[in-house]
C-alpha cells in the first residue's frame, strides 16, 4: 500500500460564539495517500472549505493534527507550511504580471534568480501561458487566470496542492476542459492534490478517491466506483447521482442472507454481511438507470409492480421518468435513447417497474 | 463615447441629439468648473501682470514688476544689478519641507489607522470613521487655537509634565517648526485616513492569504502585496494632505510664529488689510500653483508609463 501523504487526526473544529457556537467539523480522520488526487465533495456548509483551509493553515483547529508525511504541521502558520492553494476566485496578485505572480513564492523562498525564471519559464509552458508571461491578471480570462493561479501553486513544487472549489467560476464547456487539464498536471508531476467541490460529477471525473462530508463529517471514502456502486447510506446515496430509496423489511435466511420484503415488489433475496437477529426494517437503493420499464399488459400479474408515467424529460443521451407505483412510492428511472422501443411512452401511461435483484444495495440506518 | 454611438447604429440626427443631451447634462460640472475654479484663477494670473494700487487693489497696467519682485534681489533701493531673491524662494523650501514631513507623518498613522478599521466588523467600521471625522464638527481655527492653548508654556501639557516632575521648565513647543507641523498634522489626517480606508476596505484579503500561501511572513505581505494594491488610496491621501498643507497659513499663523512664515501666510499677507500688494500675492499664487501642476504631471506622466509596462 502506498505511504499517507497526509494524516487527519481527530479535526475537530468549533467557531465560537457566545450563543450559538458552530460545530464546522467533529472528529474527522483519514489519510490521503502519495501522489493522489484526493476529492472532498459535500454540499455547501458540509465542512470541506474549513478542512481545506486547515489544512493550508488559514484557521487553526480546536482539536486534532495534521500530519504531512508523517511531521505534525499544526503548529506551523501558513507560509511555514510546503502546501500551496489554488483559490475559488484565483486570488492574482492584480499589480503584478503573469510571470512575476508565477514567480512569487520562488522568490520569497529565496531561490536565485536563474533558477526561478528557469522555473517560471517551465510552469508557463506546463499551463501552455508562455505569449501570456507579461501579461496583467486582469488582461486574462477567467480560464487563463485559472490556469496561472494554478502555476502559481505548483511553481514552488509542493508537497500538497489544495484546489478549493477552482473550477466553479468557469463556464460549462471550459470547467470539463480544465478537469481533464487538471488530472493531467497532476499526473504529470506527482504532486498529491487535495481538490475540494460540491460538484459530484467533477469530483467522479477526476478523483482517485472522493471523501463525501456531510454535517462537519466524513460519510464515506473510496474510489468514484465505490462511492456511486456501493454508497453506505441515504446521504452519499442522494448525493452521488440519483436515487430510489426503498423501505423494506428483512428476515433472516441462512448464513447472512436475508429476505426483504417489500410494498409493491415480490421479495428480494439479499446477502447482508451480517447476521440478522430478527426481523429488521431497513432501506435499500435502486439507481435509476438500473430500472427497467415495460408497458403494462391488459393481464397483470399479482406481485408485479405497476403504476403510472407522471413526466418525462428528454435529456438527450437519455430520458428521465417519473413514476408513481399504485402504493404511492415515487420511482426515478433513466432509460436510454438507443432504441425507439420506448420512444412511445407518454405520460399517463401505465407501465410495470422492474430491476434486477444484483442492483440492490442495502443502506445503512 | 464616440465609439457607443457609433456602433449603436444610430442615425446621423439621432447622434447628434444624444450629444446635445449629455452636454446638457454636463453643463452644470461644467457651471461650477467655470464659474468657481477657471475664472477665479484667470484672475489671479491677470492681476499678477498688473502693477500694484497702494490702496490694495490693481491698476490696470501691465508689468512684470511681481515677478521680478519674487525672483530678484535689485538690492533696498532696486538700483543694484539683480541677483537671485532668495526670502521667497526659501519660504518655498520651508513650506514645501513642512508639507513634505505633514504627508509622511499623516502616512505613518494614518495608513495604520485606516487598516485597522477596515478590518473591524461592518458596524464598529462606521463607528470609528465617525469618530475620524468628529473633530471636523469644530472650525479649524477654533481647533488651531485649542491646540496653541494646549502647546504653549503654560498650557495643561507642560503644566502636567512639570507636575509630574519630568521636565524642570517648560519645553519651547509654541513658535516653533515642530508646532506649525502638529498643527498641519491635526489639520489634514483625516484626509489620508479617509481615502485609503476606501481602497483597503475594497481590498480583497484573499490576496493577504495567497501570498501567505506562498511563504510569506506578514511584514512582507504588506509591503509585497497590501500597499502596491492600495496604492491608489495612499497616493490620493497624500495628494490631499500635501497640497493644502502646502498653502496653509492658519497653522503656521497661530503656531509657528513669524520665524515659520509659509507660503499660505505670504499670500494672506498681500490680499489682507491695506498695505497688501495684489499682484505680489496673486504671483506667488501663479509659482505656487504651476510647480504643483508640474509635480502631479510628474506623477501621471509615471502613472502613465506604469499601465503602458504593463501591456
Amino acid at each position: 500500500m502506498k505511504k499517507p501523504a497526509v494524516d487527519i487526526v481527530g479535526i475537530t473544529k468549533i467557531y465560537p460564539h457566545r450563543l450559538h457556537p458552530v460545530t464546522a467539523l467533529s472528529n474527522v480522520s483519514f489519510d490521503i495517500l502519495d501522489n493522489e488526487f484526493f476529492t472532498l465533495l459535500g454540499p455547501s456548509g458540509c465542512g470541506k472549505t474549513t478542512l481545506l483551509r486547515i489544512i493550508a493553515g488559514f484557521e487553526d483547529v480546536t482539536q486534532g493534527q495534521v500530519l504531512l508525511y508523517g511531521d505534525d504541521i499544526s503548529p506551523l502558520a501558513p507560509h511555514q507550511r510546503p502546501v500551496n492553494t489554488v483559490f475559488q476566485q484565483y486570488a492574482l496578485f492584480p499589480h503584478l504580471t503573469v510571470s512575476e505572480n508565477v514567480a512569487f513564492g520562488l522568490k520569497r523562498l529565496k531561490q536565485p534568480g536563474e533558477q526561478v525564471s528557469q522555473r517560471v519559464k517551465a510552469m508557463l509552458e506546463l499551463i501552455r501561458m508562455s505569449d501570456f508571461a507579461e501579461r496583467k491578471p486582469h488582461e486574462l480570462s477567467g480560464g487563463q487566470q485559472q490556469r496561472v493561479a494554478l502555476a502559481r501553486a505548483l511553481a514552488p513544487a509542493p508537497k500538497l496542492l489544495l484546489l478549493d472549489e477552482p473550477l466553479s467560476a468557469l463556464d460549462l464547456k471550459l470547467r470539463q476542459a480544465m478537469r481533464e487539464e487538471l488530472k493531467a498536471i497532476q499526473k504529470q508531476t506527482g504532486i498529491t492534490f487535495v481538490f475540494v467541490t460540491h460538484d459530484q460529477e467533477e469530483a467522479m471525473a477526476m478523483s482517485d478517491r472522493i471523501a463525501v462530508m456531510s454535517n462537519g463529517a466524513v460519510q464515506q471514502i473510496g474510489t468514484p466506483q465505490e462511492v456511486y456502486t456501493n454508497p453506505v447510506n441515504h446521504f452519499v446515496a442522494n448525493f452521488i447521482g440519483e436515487a430510489n430509496i426503498i423501505e423494506a423489511e428483512a428476515t433472516p435466511m441462512r448464513g447472512t442472507s436475508a429476505k426483504l420484503a417489500t410494498q409493491d415488489w415480490p421479495p428480494i433475496r439479499v446477502d447482508l454481511g451480517r447476521k440478522l437477529a430478527g426481523p429488521e426494517s431497513l432501506s435499500i437503493m435502486v439507481r435509476p438507470e438500473q430500472i427497467s420499464l415495460r408497458p403494462a399488459s391488459a393481464r397483470n400479474k399479482q406481485g408485479q409492480a405497476s403504476g403510472q408515467v407522471l413526466g418525462l424529460s428528454y435529456l438527450g443521451s437519455d430520458t428521465q421518468c417519473h413514476i408513481t407505483l399504485e402504493s404511492g412510492l415515487s420511482i426515478l428511472a433513466r432509460i436510454q435513447n438507443v432504441s425507439e422501443e420506448l420512444g412511445n411512452l407518454t405520460v399517463g401511461q401505465k407501465v410495470v417497474v422492474e430491476f434486477p435483484e444484483s442492483a440492490v444495495r442495502v443502506l445503512a440506518k | 463615447m464616440a465609439g457607443l454611438i457609433s456602433t449603436s447604429a444610430k442615425t446621423k440626427a439621432e447622434g447628434s441629439i444624444v450629444e446635445g443631451r449629455q452636454a446638457m447634462l454636463l453643463f452644470p460640472a461644467w457651471a461650477v468648473i467655470g464659474v468657481l475654479l477657471v475664472v477665479p484663477v484667470l484672475i489671479m494670473l491677470i492681476y499678477s501682470f498688473l502693477t500694484q494700487d497702494f490702496r490694495g487693489g490693481v491698476i490696470w497696467e501691465f508689468t512684470l514688476e511681481a515677478y521680478d519682485q519674487f525672483f530678484l534681489d535689485r538690492g533696498l533701493f532696486g538700483d543694484e544689478a539683480p541677483s537671485i531673491e532668495w526670502t521667497y524662494i526659501l519660504i518655498f523650501w520651508r513650506s514645501f519641507l513642512q508639507a513634505f514631513f505633514a504627508m509622511i507623518f499623516c502616512l505613518l498613522i494614518g495608513f495604520p489607522t485606516a487598516y485597522f478599521i477596515a478590518t473591524q466588523s461592518p458596524r464598529s467600521r462606521s463607528m470609528l470613521l465617525f469618530l475620524v471625522t468628529i473633530p471636523y464638527w469644530v472650525n479649524l481655527l477654533i481647533r488651531t487655537v485649542s491646540m496653541k492653548f494646549l502647546i504653549r508654556d503654560t498650557g495643561p501639557i507642560n503644566e502636567w509634565l512639570i507636575a509630574f516632575s519630568v521636565i524642570d521648565e517648560p519645553v519651547r513647543m509654541i513658535n516653533t517648526a515642530f508646532a506649525v507641523q502638529l498643527g498641519l498634522f491635526y489639520s489634514y489626517l483625516p484626509f489620508m485616513v479617509l481615502p485609503i480606508y476606501a481602497s483597503i476596505e475594497r481590498y480583497n484579503f484573499v490576496l493577504s492569504e495567497a501570498a501567505a500561501d506562498l511563504y510569506t511572513g506578514r511584514w512582507t505581505t504588506m509591503l509585497k502585496v497590501v500597499i502596491p494594491s492600495v496604492k491608489p488610496g495612499i497616493v490620493a491621501g497624500c495628494i490631499l494632505v500635501f497640497i493644502p498643507s502646502l498653502g496653509a497659513f492658519l497653522a503656521p499663523d497661530l503656531l509657528g510664529g513669524a520665524k515659520n512664515f509659509m507660503i499660505g501666510s505670504l499670500v494672506e499677507e498681500q490680499f489682507k488689510g491695506q498695505a497688501g500688494d495684489w499682484p505680489f500675492g496673486a504671483a506667488v499664487s501663479m509659482v505656487l500653483l504651476t510647480i504643483i501642476m508640474i509635480i502631479l504631471l510628474i506623477y501621471a506622466r509615471s502613472q502613465a508609463r506604469d499601465a503602458e509596462g504593463a501591456r
